[in-house]
């Protein structure tokens, strides 16, 4: 049996530091090099703004309300390394009076942010390889998106619409989503373990502990 | 897990005052020197982030060839907190105070955080409208700091007793967790 620890999660605040890749990293660049979300310690989070095509934004509201009901339809549950994706149509900006101008926008744009937890090559991979049909019928609606078909071109394009944090905080810097999802599922089954090593034989728990540890040997 | 509230995403842009656009980044990047981040202090906020929004960020290699840039810039805040909409925007207040001025304060109309019904109109009167949300989980962040830490002691408990025997393997369980309150 192999055991793997993670840190407990601590609360730090992130300061970002950029940092300009070199001529020879240039060189053997990985696809996403492009992309460089803002990290808090394993989550990395992006905010794109996307102008939408004509259309586009009836097709999404159409989607979203659908996918609210039939959540399985945005495929997102399976890949286990996002934490919170939010996507919003927006017409119009909120105005405040003056000295607001009033903001009239060239196009509807699509706003999404993600929070994750991967290296962000097999996170843009996972997109492509994992739910690439799920990833279009979202963006295909936006102005220049390249297709889910390559990862460097989705890199490039997420990277380059990406907007730069300027300050950001995690709650949960030292966790992944599995670890998070891993350690909910612990916890679930821990009540019933206690349960049982008060009110069982030393045998019988011992068989009900092994069990756990079988179950959740992947968990720990 | 029974989280008293869903994790819930709030999404507010506010107009930055023009010529504090500068101020505005210099205190943002202030904020994040100091080394603890204001949001630690917020109630039940997993994650939260502040993003200043100029141009036409919308464009790609040209596209969409006819487009314009925004008249102004904004300031584009988003958390995620187990947290109604008008209590998370109270934890902000009370949790960020001077900290939200600091940010918040080059802000069109941004009555500051003093005025606890004012703060609490301006965040909710400048919320964008969210149309789909995904989450991993919906526990809170004491819920998943707990998950967490009873993952880690489990781990170590695991290790540790690998060759003890049934008796000794339950009383061992007993005074690990025997006190938790399960």
């Amino acid at each position: 049996m192999e055991y793997r620890s993670f840190p407990t999660p601590g609360r730090t605040a992130v300061v970002r530091v950029q940092q300009a890749p070199s001529r020879e990293a240039g060189a053997s660049a990985p696809p996403t090099a492009g992309l460089r979300p803002d990290t808090a310690g394993r989550a990395g989070m992006i905010t794109v703004l996307t102008a939408l095509r004509p259309l586009g934004a009836s097709w999404l509201r159409v989607l979203f309300a659908l996918t609210r009901r039939l959540p399985g339809l945005t495929g997102l549950g399976p890949l286990e390394s996002v934490h919170f994706i939010r996507w919003s149509v927006l017409g119009s900006l909120p105005h405040d009076g003056p000295p607001q101008v009033r903001e009239r926008l060239p196009h509807r744009l699509l706003l999404w942010e993600t929070v994750y937890s991967a290296p962000t090559q097999p996170y843009v991979e996972t997109f492509v390889y994992g739910v690439g049909d799920k990833v279009r019928n979202i963006w295909w609606t936006s102005h220049g998106f390249p297709g889910s078909r390559s990862v460097t071109g989705l890199a490039g394009y997420i990277g380059d619409l990406s907007i730069p944090g300027a300050h950001w905080w995690s709650a949960h810097p030292g966790a992944t989503v599995r670890t998070i999802l891993s350690a909910l599922d612990v916890v679930r089954e821990h009540r019933y373990l206690v349960r049982a090593a008060r009110t069982t034989t030393p045998a019988e728990f011992a068989v009900v502990y092994r069990g756990f540890l079988a179950r959740r040997q992947g968990d720990l | 897990m029974n989280a008293t509230w869903p994790a819930t995403p709030l999404t507010v842009l506010t107009p930055v005052v023009p010529g504090q656009e500068q101020a505005l980044r210099e205190s943002l990047r202030r904020l994040s020197e100091t080394g603890v981040s204001p949001f630690s202090r917020v109630a039940e906020t997993h994650f939260a982030r502040w993003v200043v929004v100029s141009g036409a960020p919308w464009r790609y290699r040209g596209r969409p060839r006819r487009t314009r840039p925004l008249r102004m810039q904004y300031l584009l805040f988003t958390s995620t907190a187990n947290r109604p909409h008008e209590q998370h925007v109270e934890d902000l207040r009370t949790g960020l105070r001077g900290d939200a001025d600091a940010a918040w304060g080059h802000c069109v109309g941004y009555p500051g955080y003093q005025e606890s019904a004012g703060f609490r109109r301006y965040l909710l009167h400048n919320r964008l409208p969210i149309h789909r949300w995904f989450a991993a989980y919906d526990a809170t962040v004491r819920e998943v700091g707990d998950a967490l830490d009873l993952r880690r002691r489990h781990t170590e408990f695991a290790v540790r007793t690998q060759d003890v025997d049934d008796l000794g393997l339950q009383e061992a369980f007993l005074a690990e967790f025997g006190d938790d309150g399960t």
